[in-house]
Formats: structure tokens, sequence, C-alpha cells
């Protein structure tokens, strides 16, 4: 089973998609390490995981098969995460298909937090003025492109939006307008 | 049989406002389709919402539309930018791509066009018939049965998804427990809600598709934002010659069977049968080392096997109740959100409907084939659109779409949520698609799998009483040792077999 799955990693890293992730100047000798420590705290973080739900599914009661009870499911599950995890752990050196969280991943960061922030102002000022801001944010700090252009593409499509939503569609999204 | 219902069911989706829904569905679908990096399970996803406000019979039908030009959006990006749509397009790539780079990009997207509908018909006419049998067959399933026949689906699944298997376990379990949060169908106790009223109903399927299938690819890209994309390849003539159709016809042919075959499979049948279908025109071409530099075998085949598989595919759905894969995962939300329970009563009880659903599958798939040659110039315009503009856009109709589940933002928040645990479970090499179809399937996992343990009151050994679910369950450990079986046999044999195996792609990765 090792030798299918690095075999299958090997395939998938090599790809000249994903070897635009590396930075510039570094070989796939370099890209191993970060995917060992990446591995292992995925590994980690899912056995982990696996423990906290076990807890609470024997809190809600395992009962037994006979009479299985809210917790027995979970806490199955929860079992089942916490060997999966380990394996990941332990076996961290022969998986090579995590990518490196390059410091441009700090965009997608920035762009989940600027949605939710978005998202809310919604429901005080209706749906436009937000949607408009984070498109402008999106396309002017994200994607640096021209202030002006950020703004008419992001007005124009809210009206678009508007249109077949709220006119159209008749959905009660808060509006403003 | 009773062909009555058949033929009523093309009456109503030959409505004139049937048909327009239809076209819609088709339009918007290949818009959304073509996105680079939205796959077809992406784009049902994110245009579902679209279908809430309507009639249960018009909103399958432009699901029926979205369906198809969905998988024709993936083709498109597949042979111009060699970015694949979904991971049964990434074959279409290998020589779709290079067709593109000498010229013959609208020959290519055209037989594409064609193929696609081949397999598409040749499955809706195969399951036409097939469904039925099937569906009356599964009337004696009971918990056993359905325990198993789900745990086979998640499997299959989890065995074809790209990355490690144990990744891929991660990521169903995962999705099992999610499924968990909620109020128990059984005790009627809060389970994983923290006292949240908003989970007091359990997290629905759609936001979390949205999330991981679509705003997952959203942030990827924007982590690689500033990376150029590759220069986009013009489109010209967009129709094949008849020389080109003669080649075309046989692997096509062979596609449509290949793929109907193997799309009755739970797990990837799209992507398999492109994979073979490939693999078995390479093998059966009079000049082999065409292929890899714009073979258009290499195009037909495939194309006809990924459209039949994904159609045929709809089989275990309408009959069972069990999403093959992701794709009819979503689907599987979709019919829920009209009302539509798939499963082996829907054929008894509401024959109108099934036929309802297949027939519409045979107009958008017609819709598809008229639309799709005229306007692929259209379409390939959308592409020359940055993307640092298309994102926001898609982000704002995710957004909007997102709230119109339940007229709350919150389901918006948990679209975010899953967008970035998709986003990380990317980065760090996991499949999301088994969380998804692990996620739909979970209640009905458990819920068979209690009432099961109640039937034989604790004595799991009574299972041998159930030689259907024995079966399925025989397969499932077969399925599970299947790698290591096939990892002998393929040390033997290859470059051949070797094109078979899923674990050996090719340059466009697998994007969903």
């Amino acid at each position: 089973m090792d030798d299918t799955q690095t075999e299958h990693e090997e395939t998938v890293t090599s790809s000249p998609v994903h070897e635009e992730e590396s930075p510039a100047g570094s070989t796939d000798l370099q890209a191993e390490p970060a995917g060992t420590v990446a591995n292992l705290v995925s590994g980690v973080a899912v056995a982990l995981l696996g423990v906290g739900s076990l807890a609470v599914a024997l809190e809600l009661g395992f009962g037994n098969l006979t009479q299985p009870r809210a917790g027995t499911w979970p806490a199955i599950l929860s079992a089942l995460l916490i060997v999966f995890g380990s394996t990941l752990a332990v076996r961290a050196k022969t998986y090579t298909d995590a990518e490196k969280i390059s410091r441009h991943a700090a965009a997608v960061g920035v762009g989940a937090i600027s949605i939710v922030a978005a998202v809310q102002l919604m429901p005080l000022i209706g749906f436009e003025i937000p949607a408009v801001l984070l498109m402008i944010f999106w396309m002017k700090v994200l994607g640096r492109e021209k202030l002006l252009k950020s703004i008419i593409i992001a007005v124009v499509t809210v009206i678009a939006l508007y249109l077949v939503f709220v006119t159209g569609l008749r959905i009660s999204i808060p509006h403003l307008f | 049989m009773d062909f009555a219902p058949v033929i009523e069911g093309f009456s109503v989706v030959l409505e004139p406002m049937n048909l327009l829904f239809c076209l819609i569905g088709v339009l918007v679908g290949m818009v959304i389709g073509v996105l680079p990096g939205l796959g077809q399970a992406a784009t049902i996803a994110i245009l579902l919402p679209l279908t809430y406000g309507m009639e249960p019979v018009a909103a399958i039908i432009m699901l029926a539309g979205i369906f198809y030009g969905g998988i024709y959006g993936g083709t498109v990006t597949a042979v111009l930018l060699n970015i694949p749509g979904e991971t049964s397009s990434a074959i279409t790539a290998i020589e779709g791509y290079p067709m593109g780079k000498k010229g013959q990009a609208g020959k290519a997207l055209g037989i594409g066009a064609i193929a696609s509908f081949l397999g598409g018909t040749i499955s809706i006419v195969a399951l036409t018939f097939v469904a039925p049998i099937v569906s009356g067959w599964a009337l004696r399933f009971g918990p056993p049965e359905y325990a198993a026949l789900a745990l086979l689906g998640i499997l299959l699944v989890a065995t074809i998804s790209n990355g490690a298997r144990v990744k891929a376990f991660i990521a169903a379990t995962i999705g099992l427990l999610l499924a968990v949060i909620g109020r128990d169908g059984f005790t009627g106790e809060m389970r994983y809600t923290a006292g949240s009223l908003e989970l007091a109903d359990g997290l629905q399927f759609v936001p979390i598709a949205m999330g991981v299938f679509g705003l997952t690819e959203i942030l990827y890209a924007l982590e690689r934002r500033h990376q150029p994309l590759p220069p986009r390849i013009k489109v010209d003539k967009v129709l094949p010659t008849r020389a080109d159709l003669k080649q075309s016809a046989a692997p096509m042919i062979r596609g449509g069977f290949i793929g109907f075959f193997l799309g009755l499979l739970p797990g990837g049948g799209a992507t398999v049968s492109a994979m073979v279908s490939y693999g078995t025109e390479k093998r059966l071409a009079k000049d082999p080392s065409r292929f890899g530099k714009g073979a258009i075998e290499g195009v037909a085949g495939p194309e006809t096997g990924n459209n039949a598989a994904a159609t045929s595919s709809f089989i275990p759905l309408l009959t069972l109740g069990i999403p093959a894969n992701a794709t009819m995962a979503v689907m599987f939300g979709a019919l829920m959100i009209q009302g539509i329970t798939p499963g082996p009563q829907l054929v008894s009880e509401d024959p109108g409907l099934f036929w309802g659903v297949i027939n519409s599958m045979y107009l958008g798939n017609i819709i598809l084939i008229v639309l799709s040659i005229p306007l692929i110039g259209l379409f390939v315009k959308i592409l020359d659109v940055p993307p640092t503009i298309l994102a926001p856009i898609t982000l704002m109709i995710v957004c909007i779409g997102a709230y119109t589940i339940n007229n709350r933002f919150f389901e918006v928040l948990v679209v975010v949520a899953f967008g970035v645990i998709g986003y990380l479970m990317k980065k760090m090499g996991f499949d999301p698609a088994p969380l998804v179809l692990a996620f739909v399937l979970g209640s009905l996992l458990e819920d068979s799998f209690r009432r099961s343990l109640m039937m034989f009151q604790g004595d799991v050994t009574q299972v041998t009483n159930h030689p259907i679910a024995v079966t399925i369950l025989i397969l499932f450990a077969l399925v599970l040792l299947a790698p290591l079986a096939l990892k002998l046999i393929l040390r033997k044999k290859s470059p051949v077999v070797a094109l078979m195996d899923p674990s050996n792609d090719h340059e466009p990765a697998e994007k969903r």
C-alpha cells in the first residue's frame, strides 16, 4: 500500500501545475520536508479531532451493540479518526502530496475574513453596499486591478445581481434600494 | 414495459416554459462550467439556488440543463487552457490541448460536443430500460442492504479520489461525523451542536458543497493569482469534417458502452470510463504514435465515455437513492430540496416525476448540442476575462445563492468556513469529494446501521441472513484490498495497463 501511495503522490506533485507551487529556486527535495511536516501536523490534528469528538460521543452515551445510543455511531467514527490520523502522522514521511502554503496564502485568509466582514454588514445596511465594497476589495487590493475599473465592474455586477435575484427571482435578501 | 408514462413525461418536458428553463440551465451551466477550476459538482452546487422558487418539474429540467452544460464547460477549459474543469476532462486534455495547439481547437470542441451528445443519448436510452428493472429489484432492500451499499459507495469514491487513501478515508469519516451534527433522529438528543440554535437542524448539504467545491477553488486561485495563465488558444471552425466523423465513429460507440457500464458503479465512473476508453483507443489505433500529439480518437472516445458514465451514474441515484459520486451527491441534494426523495419507491409511487427526470435529461442533452456548437465562440470569450475579475463575480453569486438556502446569512458563513476547510484540505493533499459524499450518505448510513443493529438485536452475525447485503460487503472487502492485488498485476504489464491505472495521471492536474 505504501508503494501505491508514493507512486500516486509523485505523479501529482510532478505535474506542471503543482511545480509552480514551490517558490522559485527550490528543488523537489526542499518540497519534501514541508510535506513531512504538513502531513505530520494533519495527522496529529485529525487524531486530536477524533479524541475530542470521542469525548463528546461518550458523554452522549455509547450503550452497546444491542442497544445503540446517540453516542454509538459518533464514537465509532471518532475511533476511526484517531486510527487514521495516527496512521497519517506516523507515516508522514511517505506522503509527498501536500503543497507548501506560500506567503501568497495570506491572501486566502484575508479574502475569507473580508467575506465574513461583508456578511456581518449585510443585515444592517442591505446587501448592495457591502457587496460592492467586497468586490472592490477583491479586485483592487487582492487582484491589483485599477480602482476605477474595479468600481465600475463591482457596481455593474451588483446591479445585475439585484435585477436577477431581487427583481426577478424575488428572494428576500435584505436590500437597501 | 409500459411506455405510457415515458411518453407522457415527454409531453410535460416539451412544454415551452420548460424548454425555456432547460435552455437557461444549459447556458448558465456552460458559463459556470467554463470557469477554470469549477467542476461539475461546483457548477451545480452554485446554481442550485436558482431552482428554489420553481416547480419541481421545471426545477429538475433546469437542473438537467445545468448538468449537461456543466460537463461541456469542463471540456472547453480542458481543450483551450489545459485546465480540466473535471477530473474526467483531464483525459480529454491529453489529446484536446495538443489539437488546439495545432490549430484544431474548433475541431476538438466540435467532436467533443458530438461525442458528449452521443454518450448521453446512448446512456439515457439504456437507462430508460434498465432503471425500472433495478428499481423493482431494489424494493427488496432493507436496512442492512442500504448500510452495506452506502459503505461501498463511500469506499469507492474514496478509492478513486486523488491523493492517499488514508487521507480520503479521513475526509470521508469527517463527512460522516459532520452528518451527525444536530438532533438525533432516534432519541431527539442534540449532538455536537454546542448549544447553537442554527445547528439544531444539522448542517445543510448545499452550503458545504458550495464551500468545498466552489469557494475552495476561488480561494485556491487567489493564492496563485499572480501566476500567469497559459495563453488561450484561438478557436476557429467548430465543425469537424466528414473524415473526422468517420474516424471518430467507432471510438465514440465503444466509449459510449464503456461509459454506460462503468458509470453504473458507484465511484468515479466518468473518470474511469474516460481512462479506459482512452486506453482502448490507443491500443486499437493503427498508428498509436499519434496519441499524445492530437489524435481525434483520444477526444471522441473519452468524451463519449465520460458523458455516458455521468448519465448512467444517475441510475444508482434514482433507483436506490444512493449517489454514486460527488456530482450525484449534489443532484441528490437538489432533488431533496424539490421534495423528491430518490429511491426504489420513486418509480412506483411517482412515475410521472421519475420519467420527468429522465426525459429532461434527453432534453438537456439535445439542447446542449444545439447550443454548444454555435455558441462556443461566446463562451470562450469568458476565458479572456482575467481571473481577478471573474473570482469576485463568482464569489458574489455564491454568497447570494447561499443566502437563499434558508433566507439567512448563517449558510453564507458555513460556505466560507467550508471554503477555508476545503482549501486547507486541498493544500494538505486531502480530496474534498469523499467528505461531501460521505456527508450526504451519513444520515442514511447511520440510520440503516442502527436499524440493522436493532433488527439483529446486537448480533452482527445475523447479517448472513441477508445475502444481498453479504454480497455487497464482500464487494466492499474486495475493493478495499484491490489496490494490493492491482499493484502485483500492474508490475508485469507496464505501459498499456499503466494508462488505465488511476494513479498514473498525465500533466493536466486534476481539479474539481
